[in-house]
């Protein structure tokens, strides 16, 4: 295909195919930016009348704070001193062995929000919106880099009985293939998180985390970038030293402790403002395992017509264990 | 009637007037989406494509208005977009995305690249090989060969300096030519029938 010589950067400009989009492919881009744009045009309003409410209760609460605030200072936050516990078990837990030839095999749970262009259902509205839940069962044999995956489409829920009914006559299960289960397998594949060889330090792993990400570049802050990537390490690494090192990086963003629960297990919250006031949430156990994970809007969507605090997705995992062979079916 | 503000100016004025937004798509939609389309193909370009919009929209107050043209800035969320593993249908997708972005499944492989003709088959062979470049090596080969944007742009679109922008370059081509030579033989064995 190509000689020493050859600038490779010119293959990409001798085969690049033409891309033009189609007028719907631009119609429905479009809706969706107008879409965005309507969604923060109708927030002003509301957060005014919060406000207007709430301002002179904030005025006496300050003074409330501010005295708690002189005592406790010096004092580690609660998120801080929650996941600082949680690393220091992580650190003593006993390593996960994965024999040579068996697979680490982990159960999860999701329900996640579909949207699709109203016509897919035969509505005149832009979009639709559901919760799908899928079940979902991998197994992952780190030396030969093979992973399966396979998931299990169950029966959607709806916000509203219209969009319920369109599904129904419209045969939207077919589209959302209520009911299989889809496998995808993979050898040799190669997982930019898991390959790369993470420090254990937490300020060296952070750095290192810093340095695959852009601030800002994907119109969110580094911090959530960070929250999100410490989500992606932490779903599927093994080593609990790692695990451990993820968890104080996290201690370090401005998180929020939601819940704690009497097995020591934590539920963590980062919270910030795309079109919508969106939360991420990691629900981590006692020994620095990821149990569960969320994004919910805070806000109502107006344009989907979603209720304030929706999850747009919602993941439970069942602790990894291993296994010696894929399952024959 | 054509609006002459710099893209600068319209970013400004949609601080206070959002709908003004409406006018970068315009402008930029075209060239954002054939980014797209060429990193991650047609199926899911088109998604990255509109996504990369309402993601400017909602970071437009974070635009460095001493830059006038949008473009660079863009394509700077679509190449962050694809090579954070975009994830429309959710987290629990994400490792299957990221797989996806660097493997070919375990089945179909030969019977795709064998259906294939000679150009489709060589694109997908060059996506596939720019797919396993480091990342920041990904960002800046994929915005110079597949959006024609210059080291400056680069530099804005990514907010790291011209030199980072051409160390990264020399580094990437290099990797990016020994990564097609061994795809080369599996596309080579085809063609050659």
């Amino acid at each position: 295909m190509m000689n020493d010589g050859t600038d490779p950067l010119e293959l990409f400009w001798r085969f690049a195919q033409p891309a033009v989009p189609s007028v719907e492919e631009e119609r429905t881009a479009l809706a969706r930016l107008q879409e965005a744009i309507d969604t923060e045009t109708a927030l002003p309003t509301n957060r005014r009348q919060r406000w207007v409410r709430v301002v002179p209760a904030l005025a006496a609460l300050g003074l409330v704070v501010a005295l708690v605030a002189a005592l406790l200072v010096a004092r580690p936050g609660p998120a801080v001193a929650a996941l600082a516990e949680i690393a220091r078990a992580a650190r003593q837990a006993e390593p996960l062995d994965v024999p040579d030839g068996s697979f680490i095999y982990r159960q999860s749970e999701a329900l996640n929000l579909v949207v699709r262009p109203g016509s897919d259902l035969g509505l005149d509205r832009p979009f639709v919106a559901y919760l799908l839940p899928t079940r979902q069962e991998t197994w992952r044999q780190p030396a030969t880099r093979f992973y399966r995956a396979a998931t299990t489409i169950g029966t959607p829920r709806f916000f509203d009985d219209q969009v319920a009914t369109a599904y129904q006559a419209n045969n939207g299960s077919a589209l959302d293939r209520v009911g299989e289960t889809i496998i995808e397998q993979f050898v040799d594949a190669i997982d930019p998180v898991l390959e790369t060889d993470w420090p254990i330090e937490p300020t060296a792993l952070r750095q290192e985390m810093e340095s695959q990400l852009a601030e800002g570049a994907d119109g969110r802050l580094l911090e959530v970038q960070l929250f999100d990537l410490a989500a992606d390490i932490l779903r599927d690494n093994v080593d609990s030293h790692l695990r451990a090192a993820v968890l104080e990086v996290l201690a370090d963003l401005p998180i929020d402790v939601l819940d704690r629960y009497g097995d020591g297990a934590v539920t963590i919250a980062i919270t910030y403002q795309t079109h919508l006031t969106t939360r991420d949430t990691l629900t981590i156990t006692s020994d620095g395992i990821l149990l569960s994970e969320s994004t919910v809007w805070l806000d109502s969507n107006p344009g989907l017509e979603t209720p304030a605090v929706t999850a747009i997705t919602k993941i439970t995992y069942k602790p990894p264990r291993i296994v010696s062979q894929l399952p024959t079916s | 009637m054509t609006d002459e503000r710099s893209d600068a100016e319209v970013i400004a004025a949609s601080w206070v007037e959002p709908e003004i937004f409406g006018e970068l798509f315009r402008r930029h939609y075209r060239a954002v989406y054939a980014y797209a389309v060429r990193t991650v193909g047609p199926e899911d370009g088109s998604d990255v494509a509109a996504e990369v919009f309402v993601r400017a929209f909602g970071a437009r107050r974070r635009f460095d208005t001493n830059y006038s043209g949008a473009r660079p800035w863009l394509l700077g969320i679509a190449a962050h977009l694809v090579s954070n593993h975009y994830r429309k249908q959710g987290r629990q997708a994400r490792a299957i995305d990221r797989l996806r972005k660097h493997a070919e499944m375990a089945t179909g492989f030969e019977t795709e690249i064998v259906d294939r003709l000679a150009a489709q088959m060589a694109g997908d062979t060059l996506r596939k090989a720019l797919a396993n470049l480091r990342r920041q090596e990904w960002e800046v080969v994929s915005l110079f060969a597949l959006s024609g944007l210059s080291y400056r742009e680069i530099s804005q679109a990514l907010g790291i300096s011209e030199g980072t922008v051409k160390s990264r370059l020399n580094r990437g081509r290099t990797n990016l030519r020994n990564l097609l030579r061994g795809f080369g033989e599996l596309v080579g064995d085809d063609s050659d029938e």
